[in-house]
């Protein structure tokens, strides 16, 4: 069986080969690895919040049809099958176009963004990242900079106040804190000198990984993602105790899950890229799975290393959540530009003098 | 890049830049919360020291024989004398600018604002006086234009103002287009950013290729907007009219000395150095003919109709772009000194021009109709001497510089071709109707006069002007006099 | 394929520029902006083309990411309704026509005899940065004396009053 998959590519161009093992590469990450971490995210962030809140939570649902309970690990499906069998309502004053539009653009930043990002060394002779672009950071930022169309459509197509405020803020938000966010990368590449994010943890495989070089860059980096993801205790968007529910006040059904959906996507796509960029990626100090993988079994277990870390990560993102009190619309502003702006700026320059001092040192 | 030399050469900029902090920072830091009047007080001070320690500095840099003829950067900071004359009577106009703007608190409490955007502007000025490089250039021609429509639409409180910054702004990102379209094929065609290489790439060829034409057509185009030529002229008269009088006075004259230079760099081969008949010419020169012809027909006869001062000096300074353009024509050595001398004394004279505008009207709140200036004679004999002096060389009446510049420009239109079988050169028919229209421009520039020294009672009380506005005004004026009398020095230094 | 690409970017620029400028089915400004950010990721698919991958990810995210998303915050800030169907008066159509007519066909002519361009750009980011660094120091130092003009400019302009 295995001689003869090996057969059957090798007679395959390389041009072939590459378009083949894209295709199940998007397939596998998309549908295997990051719609089922999406759906569960959601099921964790439940749990986590109701024992945060000493509640129970969602612990019911198990294997449909059956009465096994498996710690309410099937409320993916009954979520899935409740959002689309709800009426997906249309109501009569909204700028259609855009209302159709808007869930779709909520969602596609999120997942475009995971194709730069390296989630395992190589398997076989392949690679584990889709596209190996020598600019991946740009092109993480160019597209994550997109995802805000999503919210600011929703709000102008609801053609009414509460989106249209939560769409307003959405924009300046995203905006604001994108900035703080592309400086404080910038140390980072300082430091590795190059944008290819298989070259970052290359570096970090050979020392310390950045988070104890840069600590300063991936607090900035942690803020911006609170902010970019429109999550706690930066939702200005959907702000529920005073906008309704912000930008998706209209939206309901399958609309509403995309939005839904979208948001703990990009969760999914920061996070990795965070693991990416401060914490080593698929590396981990020891058993030498810092080195590209020789096998097949390391190969799966790096990949194995760089979900837990980012699923840490998740974990983060959803205990600040339920940690922290909303902030008002003014002090996120003032945090975003007269705060981490500055920082990220002195973090850039403070790097860039001790890296020129050591290059006139030696 | 030597960088000593570089920060030498770019002394006088930085020196402004310098200042320019200091106003910001006095303003935010010092003066917080201090009566606006104050604060116009102490940072119109500094910013006139600022220009001050500049020319200065320009002045020292003139002495030493290194300076004076850098290349820097691919010709991204070029300075030779005529070059270095340019920056600093762009600096020293931005002097009287500074002078001239009101220090009633009525118009805005933005203060500090002002000065920081008319020294950038100022740098923007300077900066395309010392560039031979099309990149550096656009990029100062960008600066100087986004403080233009910032400091247009300064008096917020009037529609008409924010209406006039709107339209110019357009109107100016229009323009911008197009240049940067142009630079682009420009760019595409010859491969060089460096206008003498450019050129000189240009020379090679045996055919010019039909994109060279379209690039330079764009370029033209570009520049047409910032100079306002007829058919791109439509702009000035709403700016002009509806923009405080100080700023109207800048783009005037600050504005129009740094596209002029950005024009003539790119239809001469060389700049700075006698140059003999440039490429170019065969495919422009109909050309800019007829825009030549456009722009004074429309220029002279839309003044005409004017009632309101600011609006006639625009329309004056459209035909004065049509008069720029009879001199280009010829491509010749003689038009480039010609065109130069006379923007440069256009700019003495249209700047003082627009400051006794603006020191009599701006401090009465008027709109600055010609009927206001009714009898200013006898109220204020001093301020209307001065303008007598100002109008007269705008309207090029012999002993003053307006009319030296003038005589240049045909001069230089009706020399024989320098390559006699392609045909050009000896514009007859065009300097005709140059001076015809010349004469028209005399009647309107007289209808002021007649307004200012004959008709009746006073219109206007007396107004009080400062030293400070007294000792600029008469700067200037000696100065149109004097290059009137006695353009040998000039001439000779621009040749 | 390459050609096949370039063709699809082109020709999707082009479209979605002309539907900025006139769109025949809505005169809404949300849409036209929608078909700007359209223009500048199918330029930024021409410059991936041309191997310039740095300039491809500064147009999606300055352009596309940042300045039109301001666009829209502005439209949706002052609530641009739709813009009135103008009355152009017949000698203005007749002379701007006349003029986008002139010059389209003048390009048209101009480019037809262009010598064709080489295929592939140097654009890695090293270069690039080396290059604004060095060679174009003056010109970079420039512009950001341009950016404290915008910021200048705008904090007089946006604010009415200082106190």
């Amino acid at each position: 069986m295995i001689d003869w998959i090996n057969n059957a590519i090798a007679g395959l161009s390389a041009q072939e080969q590459f378009a083949l093992f894209g295709l199940l590469k998007i397939l596998v990450a998309v549908f295997a690895i990051v719609l089922p971490l999406v759906a569960y995210s959601v099921v964790a962030e439940r749990r986590i919040s109701a024992w945060i809140q000493d509640r129970v939570g969602p612990n019911r649902v198990g294997i449909p049809f059956t009465n096994v309970r498996v710690w309410g690990l099937g409320q993916p499906l009954a979520d899935g099958v409740k959002v689309l069998l709800k009426e997906d309502f249309t109501p009569a004053h909204v700028r259609t176009a855009y209302f159709w539009l808007a869930p779709m653009v909520a969602m596609v930043p999120a997942l475009l963004t995971l194709a730069v990002i390296p989630f395992g060394s190589v398997l076989g002779a392949q690679p584990m990242v889709m596209a190996d672009l020598n600019v991946g950071i740009l092109y993480t930022f160019g597209i994550t900079s997109l995802s805000v169309y999503g919210i600011v459509l929703a709000g102008y197509a609801s053609n009414s106040k509460y989106p249209l405020l939560g769409g307003i803020r959405a924009s300046a938000q995203m905006i604001s804190y994108e900035i703080a966010m592309g400086l404080s990368v910038i140390p980072v590449f300082l430091l590795v000198g190059d944008l290819n994010l298989g070259q970052v943890i290359a570096y970090q495989a050979g020392g310390a990984w950045l988070v104890f070089k840069q600590p300063l860059a991936f607090a900035i980096f942690l803020i911006a993602a609170f902010a970019e993801t429109n999550r706690l205790p930066f939702d200005m968007a959907e702000s529920e105790s005073e906008l309704v529910g912000g930008y998706h006040t209209e939206y309901s059904s399958m609309k509403f899950a995309l939005f839904f959906l979208g948001e703990y996507a990009a969760m999914v796509a920061v996070s990795a890229m965070m693991v990416v960029l401060f914490f080593g990626g698929w590396t981990l100090p020891v058993a030498g799975l810092n080195q590209p993988a020789t096998s097949l079994g390391v190969g799966v277990l790096q990949i194995a290393v760089f979900l837990a870390k980012v699923i840490v990560l998740m974990a983060v993102f959803i205990w600040v959540r339920w940690m922290l009190p909303r902030f008002r619309y003014d002090q996120l502003m003032q945090l975003g530009w007269k705060r981490l702006v500055p920082l990220a700026l002195a973090n850039i320059v403070a790097t860039a003098a001790v890296l020129f001092w050591q290059s006139t040192k030696s | 890049m030597d960088g000593h030399l570089m920060l030498n050469a770019l002394l006088p900029d930085l020196v402004v830049v310098a200042g320019l902090f200091l106003c910001l920072g006095a303003d935010y830091i010092l003066l917080r919360g201090r009566d606006v009047a104050e604060r116009h007080r102490l940072i119109s001070r500094i910013a006139s020291w600022t220009l001050i320690c500049g020319l200065l500095a320009g002045l020292l840099g003139s002495r030493d024989p290194q300076l004076l003829q850098l290349q820097i950067g691919d010709g991204q900071l070029v300075i030779t004398p005529v070059r270095l004359l340019f920056k600093l009577t762009a600096f020293l106009l931005a002097l009287v600018v500074v002078e001239l703007i009101p220090t009633r608190p009525a118009t805005s409490g933005h203060v500090s604002e002002q000065y920081a955007l008319l020294l950038l502007s100022a740098l923007g000025v300077g900066f395309l006086a010392t560039s031979h490089h099309l990149l550096v250039s656009f990029v100062a021609l960008e600066l100087l234009s986004l403080c233009l429509y910032a400091l247009t639409a300064l008096d917020m409180g009037r529609r008409a103002g924010a209406e006039a910054a709107l339209k110019y702004f357009a109107i100016g990102g229009l323009s911008s287009a197009f240049l940067l379209v142009g630079i682009s094929y420009l760019y595409g065609v010859t491969g060089q950013l460096n206008l003498g290489k450019v050129s000189a790439y240009i020379h090679t060829l045996q055919h010019l290729p039909p994109l060279l034409g379209v690039a330079f057509l764009f370029l033209l185009v570009g520049v047409g907007f910032k100079l306002a030529i007829v058919p791109f002229h439509l702009w000035a008269p709403d700016v002009y009219q509806n923009a405080p009088t100080a700023v109207a006075a800048w783009i005037a004259t600050g504005s129009k000395l740094g596209s002029t230079v950005l024009l003539l760099g790119l239809m001469l081969p060389g700049f700075d150095a006698p140059n003999a008949y440039s490429p170019v010419s065969r495919l422009l020169s109909s050309g800019l003919a007829v825009l030549a012809l456009i722009s004074m027909l429309v220029g002279n006869l839309g003044a005409m109709r004017q009632g309101n001062l600011k609006r006639l000096l625009a329309y004056g300074g459209v035909a004065s772009a049509g008069y720029l353009l009879v001199g280009m024509v010829a491509f010749s050595d003689a038009s480039r000194v010609a065109v130069l001398f006379y923007v440069l004394t256009y700019a003495l004279a249209s700047m003082g021009a627009f400051a006794v505008v603006a020191l009599v009207s701006d401090q009465l709140g008027r709109d600055a109709e010609i009927d206001d200036f009714r009898g200013c004679w006898k109220s204020m004999p001093g301020i209307a001497a001065l303008f007598l002096i100002f109008v007269l060389s705008l309207a090029s009446i012999p002993p003053l510089s307006g009319f030296i510049g003038k005589f240049g420009l045909f001069f230089a239109a009706l020399q024989p071709p320098p390559v006699p079988e392609e045909g050009f050169g000896g514009w007859s028919w065009l300097v005709a109707v140059a001076l015809i229209m010349s004469v028209v421009g005399l009647y309107y520039y007289l209808k002021v006069l007649r307004a200012f020294l004959v008709t009746g009672e006073p219109a206007l009380p007396p107004v009080r002007v400062g030293t400070n506005a007294w000792v600029v005004l008469v700067m200037l004026a000696v100065l149109v006099v004097a290059l009137g009398l006695w353009p040998e020095p000039l001439l000779e230094w621009l040749r | 394929m390459h050609a096949t690409l370039f063709y699809l970017f082109a020709a999707l620029a082009l479209m979605s520029g002309l539907l900025v400028a006139f769109n025949p089915f809505s005169r809404n400004p949300v849409t036209r902006a929608m078909f700007l950010v359209l223009a500048m990721i199918a330029l930024s698919g021409l410059f991936v083309l041309l191997h310039a991958y740095f300039l491809a990810a500064i147009q999606v995210l300055v352009y596309a990411g940042a300045v039109m998303v301001l666009f829209l915050f502005v439209i949706m800030l002052m609530d641009l309704r739709e813009s009135e169907r103008r009355r152009v008066g017949a000698f203005a159509a007749v002379l701007g026509l006349a003029a986008v007519s002139g010059l389209g066909a003048l390009l048209f002519g101009a480019l037809r005899q262009a010598p064709a361009g080489t295929e592939a750009a140097v654009g890695s980011t090293r270069d690039l940065g080396r290059l604004l660094f060095t060679q174009h120091l003056f010109p970079f130092e420039i512009v950001s004396v341009l950016l404290l003009v915008a910021m200048v400019g705008v904090i007089m302009l946006s604010q009415r009053e200082a106190e």
